[in-house]
């Protein structure tokens, strides 16, 4: 039984930082290490301290559309407006695959979120009224870098595909 | 906007030179099966891959039968022969913006260019017809294994562009 919890895919890049040898990609993986745990902590100035003022955010694949990017100012206030309604719902990136360079990173695998029965019907599943469901979609997330600074979290979206029930405790059962 | 199928599989092997070893081996072995593509060499493009490849299309288009995961060697190839008997090979190419290499694998990102039937391509006019040339943001990350392909994902985006240039004088 296992809940969604951000919290492992932030300790999921903090080892990847404490493991990584090449100071460059250290410093990156640091630097993205510490944008999660600010949002996580709903910290608005720490996780744009380690934004670029070039920001420019994309999501591809139909599922958050946003046809013409996200520059920084805009990156600043949707973060606001997550952080001032209380946060982030649960999320988590079960983390299948890891690439890092140069000038990005990239974590790629199933996320997961949480579905009512009401959105896990429009999503096309069959379900139980009043059932809650951990959803699994697919994420391609790339992290490039610019002057030691995130430059996007550039994201590949494919919708869930795939639905588990969750107890009342909000675990997948 | 054109399509130049050499010019993906010549942009990896450019990459390939300032690899280490292990890395330049996944590389050219990826160019060579984008080569093998493009000239319908459907035993080289099986010498490549191992036997229990797969090939995995993602985006919001692609939830749908036939779109899923192609299951092994034989028949990623068969799908490919499938297309070269329609006609000749597609031509496509990924305009490389990004390109990351790891112990297993390489992934890449940029705009996808194809020559595609009207029909194959979603989201077009219904009763369109022959050839378009399409624009696609795609994502594709490979996986190896023993120095053979173990698979590889695609991520597309849902907006096409189709440009209104006759196919022949699209492709270079």
């Amino acid at each position: 039984v296992t809940s969604i919890d951000f919290g492992r895919q932030i300790q999921y890049v903090a080892g990847k930082a404490a493991s990584e040898t090449n100071p460059r990609y250290k410093a990156m993986l640091e630097i993205w290490l510490e944008h999660l745990r600010a949002e996580a902590v709903l910290d608005i100035d720490r996780t744009m301290a380690t934004v670029s003022p070039d920001a420019f955010f994309h999501s591809w694949g139909g599922v958050f559309p946003d046809p013409d990017g996200t520059r920084y100012d805009r990156v600043r206030s949707r973060y606001q407006a997550v952080m001032d309604s209380g946060g982030f719902p649960p999320l988590e990136l079960l983390c299948e695959r890891f690439f890092i360079g140069p000038d990005a990173i990239l974590l790629e695998g199933d996320n997961l979120s949480v579905l009512t029965s009401e959105q896990a019907r429009d999503a096309g599943f069959e379900v139980t009224d009043g059932q809650r469901y951990a959803a699994y979609s697919r994420l391609c997330c790339w992290v490039p870098f610019k002057d030691g600074k995130i430059l996007a979290e550039d994201l590949y979206w494919h919708p869930p595909y795939r639905i588990e029930p969750l107890d009342e405790s909000g675990a997948r059962t | 906007m054109t399509v130049d199928p050499h010019r993906w599989a010549d942009r990896i092997r450019a990459a390939a030179s300032g690899e280490r070893a292990s890395h330049q081996s996944m590389l050219t072995a990826w160019a060579a099966f984008l080569d093998a593509k493009h000239r319908g060499d459907l035993e080289r493009m099986r010498s490549l891959l191992a036997p229990a490849a797969f090939v995995r299309s993602w985006g919001a288009d692609r939830r749908v039968p036939p779109t899923g995961p192609i299951q092994g060697a034989d028949a990623i190839v068969a799908s490919w022969r499938a297309l070269c008997e329609a006609g000749q090979p597609p031509p496509e190419e990924l305009d490389v913006d990004r390109l990351l290499v790891s112990d297993d694998g390489i992934a890449m990102d940029g705009l996808y260019r194809a020559v595609l039937p009207a029909p194959a391509v979603p989201g077009l006019a219904p009763g369109t017809a022959g050839d378009v040339l399409i624009a696609v943001r795609a994502a594709v990350l490979v996986r190896f294994t023993s120095g053979l392909i173990d698979g590889y994902d695609i991520y597309w985006d849902t907006r096409y562009r189709v440009s209104d240039l006759p196919v022949a004088a699209g492709v270079q």
